[in-house]
């Protein structure tokens, strides 16, 4: 028997009483390691400041349209590269559930502010061919079962046809892997077409998106572009785009404090847990680690010894909370089409950041129940 | 450990005790366990420490192992001066030096009787198939070598004291020190525990002191040494004693 096979065998001598120990470190491991992936679905997408690219939307909300005419003023302005527009289009497929971002983008300008979407020439020729063209993510053509040259409809509460209808039939051109398009599961259709088949609206637009000229800097472009619509009928509010997606996913308020207080509340339980358990084990145990000392066990040896005890027990913890938040999350996926959760996945560095966590708390935890160990003498603890 | 034939030797002495005092404090009280107890106890010899409850019968062996340190007075374990060092100094030094038998609940329970054995060799430069090999052989010099996979619980209070007795002289000290190794047992389980014991001091040397109660106990070593109320009484009483 080695050192290592006597504390795996004293961490599982009573299995009942560890899986009720490993049970709330476990689940608060599991909502840190949900919570971290929440704030890695909303990092999703591309290095989005590199891009340079801004972001121009009404001053008082997305919801407020922009005038197409606004698109060639930004665009005669110097330090802009190249520059584009899409539209919101908040509709469905078959039923209300299922919802995913849908945007109505310029044919043309779109692929050349994004050059990350990457079209064959075949896919291309089909997109400018077809009115009703549409591109998709994989994931979701992979979600409904679409796939290239399929003709879908979507249905829509908002946007209605001239003819009085709701519903927009879409031809699928493209599918395009996820991170090319702006969230996980998301479908581009033409702004033209979008455009000259609404009932009313025509002639605005959601947002423009302007990619900016090497060496122009962001900062001062959307200081520039407010300004030449400051006293305008649509004022603008420009942002870099990684800042306007990051706002535009706040919808539940400031995500990234919330999450960062509740992740700290859950370090806390752990270290909570982890110490009311070695302070219990402590005291069951006074009269073996008395024995232990007596067979000539330093102190520091065993108390050594609880310290690796509890700290193997918060690491199995988390090794079994990052399972278990793994499996919740590829299961949540099959099902989640929006809110907070859409793209949520978890990352090897935010696994390797919790089982260092883990290695952490399992010292630290140990050290309070400790203390009265190392102080008692140890003829007192065999009498007891 | 080689077995041969050994008889106590009177004049090496292996244990002294000169003028040892020892209280405790139990809130603005001081109780006096034991007080100017000067004893000598000769190497290979087995001493029945006996006396009434409270007499400072396991404060004397709590003194001799290192558990407890004495307010005044000196002990010599083989003629060196016990250390009297930090925690880990003393450790060290009761890892290499003695073996300890309590009276109940020796045993770690959640290892067989095999590993518990072992477990005293986790503190010596020994390889895990060496302490395996060790512990079954000291587990056969006690009878128990097919109940070397069993659990504490699976075993009698007179095999769990074989068994800690295995464990105590597993690494093979000198000195065995006992506190009621017979206190929760049988007649017949105590007669093979004081048997066992009898065997390891003639045929393996061993200097072996054991606290008691039991007069089969005392029967069987080759000296009782009697404490009242702290003090030595009896034929050790007044000057320091050696061997018979």
């Amino acid at each position: 028997m080695r050192l290592a096979g006597f504390l795996v065998r004293s961490l599982f001598r009573h299995p009942g009483r560890l899986a009720l120990m490993l049970a709330p470190m476990g689940l608060a491991f599991t909502g840190s390691a949900i919570i971290a992936s929440l704030e890695t679905a909303r990092d999703f997408a591309h290095p989005l400041d590199e891009a340079g690219r801004i972001v121009v939307i009404h001053r008082q909300s997305i919801m407020q349209p922009l005038p197409r005419a606004h698109v060639e003023q930004i665009a005669r302005l110097e330090g802009i590269r190249q520059l584009s527009y899409a539209s919101w289009f908040g509709g469905f497929y078959r039923q209300p559930e299922n919802r995913f971002s849908q945007y109505a983008i310029d044919m043309d300008s779109y692929f050349s502010v994004y050059p990350e979407i990457e079209l064959s020439g075949e896919e291309l020729a089909a997109w400018r061919a077809d009115p009703r063209a549409a591109l998709v993510s994989a994931r979701l053509a992979q979600r409904f079962g679409w796939r290239r040259g399929d003709l879908i409809s979507l249905s829509s509460t908002i946007w209605q046809q001239r003819d009085g209808g709701m519903d927009w039939p879409l031809l699928i051109v493209a599918i395009l892997p996820a991170d090319a398009m702006l969230e996980p599961e998301a479908l581009y259709l033409r702004h033209d077409y979008f455009d000259d088949n609404r009932r009313f609206g025509q002639g605005t637009l959601s947002y423009a998106v302007a990619r900016l000229a090497e060496g122009a800097a962001a900062s001062a472009m959307i200081a520039k572009i407010d300004a030449v619509f400051a006293n305008s009928s649509a004022p603008t509010f420009s942002s870099k785009e990684s800042d306007f997606i990051e706002s535009f996913q706040r919808q539940l308020g400031d995500l990234r404090l919330i999450t960062r207080l509740v992740r700290v509340i859950l370090v806390f339980v752990v270290l909570l847990v982890a110490s009311s358990a070695l302070a219990q084990a402590i005291a069951e145990r006074r009269r073996e680690l008395g024995i232990m000392q007596a067979l000539g066990f330093s102190r520091r040896r065993i108390a050594a010894g609880l310290v690796l005890e509890t700290t193997m027990a918060v690491a199995l913890a988390a090794v079994l909370a990052l399972a278990l938040a793994a499996l919740s999350l590829e299961i949540a996926a099959q099902f989640v089409t929006s809110g907070p959760f859409l793209g949520a996945r978890l990352v090897l560095e935010d696994s390797v950041k919790l089982l260092l966590a883990a290695l952490l708390l399992g010292c630290l935890g140990s050290l309070f129940p400790l203390v009265p160990f190392a102080r008692r003498e140890l003829a007192i603890r065999l009498r007891e | 450990m080689s077995a041969q034939q050994r008889q106590p030797d009177e004049r090496a002495l292996y244990v002294t005790l000169e003028q040892v005092s020892k209280a405790y404090r139990k809130g603005a009280l001081s109780v006096t366990a034991l007080e100017g107890v000067s004893l000598e106890i000769a190497r290979g010899e087995f001493v029945a420490l006996m006396g009434p409850s409270g007499s400072g019968k396991t404060t004397l062996l709590n003194l001799i192992a290192g558990l407890d340190t004495a307010d005044t007075g000196a002990i010599h374990i083989d003629g060196r001066e016990q250390v009297r060092g930090g925690d880990g100094a003393m450790a060290r030094w009761r890892a290499e030096t003695i073996g300890i038998v309590f009276q109940s609940s020796n045993l770690v329970p959640f290892l067989s009787a095999l590993r518990n054995v072992e477990l005293p060799l986790l503190l010596h430069p020994v390889s895990a198939g060496e302490a395996r090999r060790r512990a079954r052989k000291v587990l056969e010099l006690v009878g128990l070598e097919d109940r070397s996979a069993h659990y504490p619980r699976e075993l009698s209070g007179g095999q769990e004291q074989r068994v800690a007795i295995a464990r105590a002289i597993v690494s093979d000290p000198r000195l065995l020190l006992c506190d009621e190794p017979t206190g929760d047992l049988d007649r017949a389980s105590a007669d093979a525990i004081l048997r066992l014991l009898r065997t390891l001091c003639d045929e393996f040397g061993r200097t072996i002191i054991v606290v008691t109660h039991d007069p089969a106990a005392a029967a069987v070593a080759d000296r009782q040494i009697l404490l009242d109320k702290g003090r030595l009484t009896g034929p050790d009483a007044g000057e320091a004693a050696g061997g018979g």
